[in-house]
């Protein structure tokens, strides 16, 4: 009886994180484009200097555009979690850094194999400490 | 010099098997870090738990330490120091519970929140866009890790519990 109790409970219990999980993943599915786009991409090295790229693509989500122009190593973007960009490592078990992104000034709320493209928009990658 | 008693031995094997428990978990991570959260770490850690009660910590710092001195100190390690003690006290709870479907849901629970405990460390950091993120960029994989966790452990748990029995 008891354990039929625990049953009842736990498996109440996942419906309801299954069905928030649910939630998160349709609200926040990426809506993709197709066709060529035009994307700017900034990124800001730990000096502060810039290099801007001025990106024409197919890709549907930044990570293929990055991949494409050799910016991210072909490791990282298997795996969709980014240290290195551009050949700069950012390593937070050394120093806390790590490569924030931005859109139009925005920290993005997913990674950037799930960010979708739209032409003209405008994303900035920088060297973060802490 | 006075001789190790029957009790005095009996802790002995008893550290010995936490330990190779913990080595287990650490070989069965590695030969399965292909697949995509696919792992039986968290049902060797509930085996190990309903068997020794809470005396696992000891077998999941073994792991826990065997991945450190493998892979560095690296972030997802930091996570594991606390993530899997969740899955220890909460078998702690139910430890004296029999049945395979409940530890089945206790696992596919625990999969399915894995993404979120390990996010702390990046609402910590980052804050709380940076900890949201990691939660929703991770939403399936922690669904992978669900399906596998509840399956795994709704059909292996009844024949290894028969093997865990067989240590006294």
């Amino acid at each position: 009886m008891k354990n039929k109790k625990l049953v009842v409970g736990l498996s109440a219990l996942l419906v309801v994180l299954i069905a928030v999980f649910s939630v998160i993943l349709i609200t926040n599915r990426p809506e993709t484009a197709d066709g060529k786009k035009n994307i700017d991409v900034t990124i800001v090295y730990a000096d502060k200097t810039t290099k801007d790229l001025d990106i024409d693509t197919d890709a549907e989500f930044l990570a293929d555009a990055l991949f494409e122009e050799g910016i991210i190593t072909e490791t990282e973007y298997k795996s969709g979690f980014y240290t290195e960009i551009d050949g700069v490592k950012a390593d937070y078990n050394v120093d806390k850094a790590w490569w924030c992104v931005t859109k139009d000034g925005e920290m993005t709320m997913v990674g950037m194999n799930e960010l979708a493209l739209a032409s003209g928009d405008k994303y900035e990658i920088t060297y973060t400490v802490g | 010099m006075k001789l190790p008693t029957q009790s005095d031995r009996k802790k002995l094997v008893t550290v010995i098997l936490l330990t190779m428990f913990g080595v287990l978990m650490y070989v069965s991570q590695v030969i399965m870090a292909s697949l995509p959260n696919i792992e039986i770490v968290s049902l060797l850690i509930i085996l190990t738990t309903r068997k020794f009660g809470y005396k696992a910590f000891l077998t999941v710092y073994v792991f826990v330490g065997l991945e450190i001195l493998t892979y560095g100190l690296s972030m997802w390690v930091i996570n594991y120091l606390y993530v899997w003690a969740i899955l220890v006290l909460a078998v702690l709870v139910v430890r004296k519970v029999d049945n395979a479907y409940i530890y089945a849901l206790i696992s596919a629970i625990f999969g399915l929140l894995f993404g979120t405990f390990c996010s702390v460390p990046y609402f910590l950091t980052g804050g709380m866009a940076m900890g949201i993120s990691y939660i929703v960029s991770g939403v399936g994989y922690d669904i992978s890790h669900l399906i596998g966790n509840a399956v795994l452990t709704a059909v292996l748990y009844r024949p290894l519990t028969r093997v865990m029995n067989k240590f006294k």
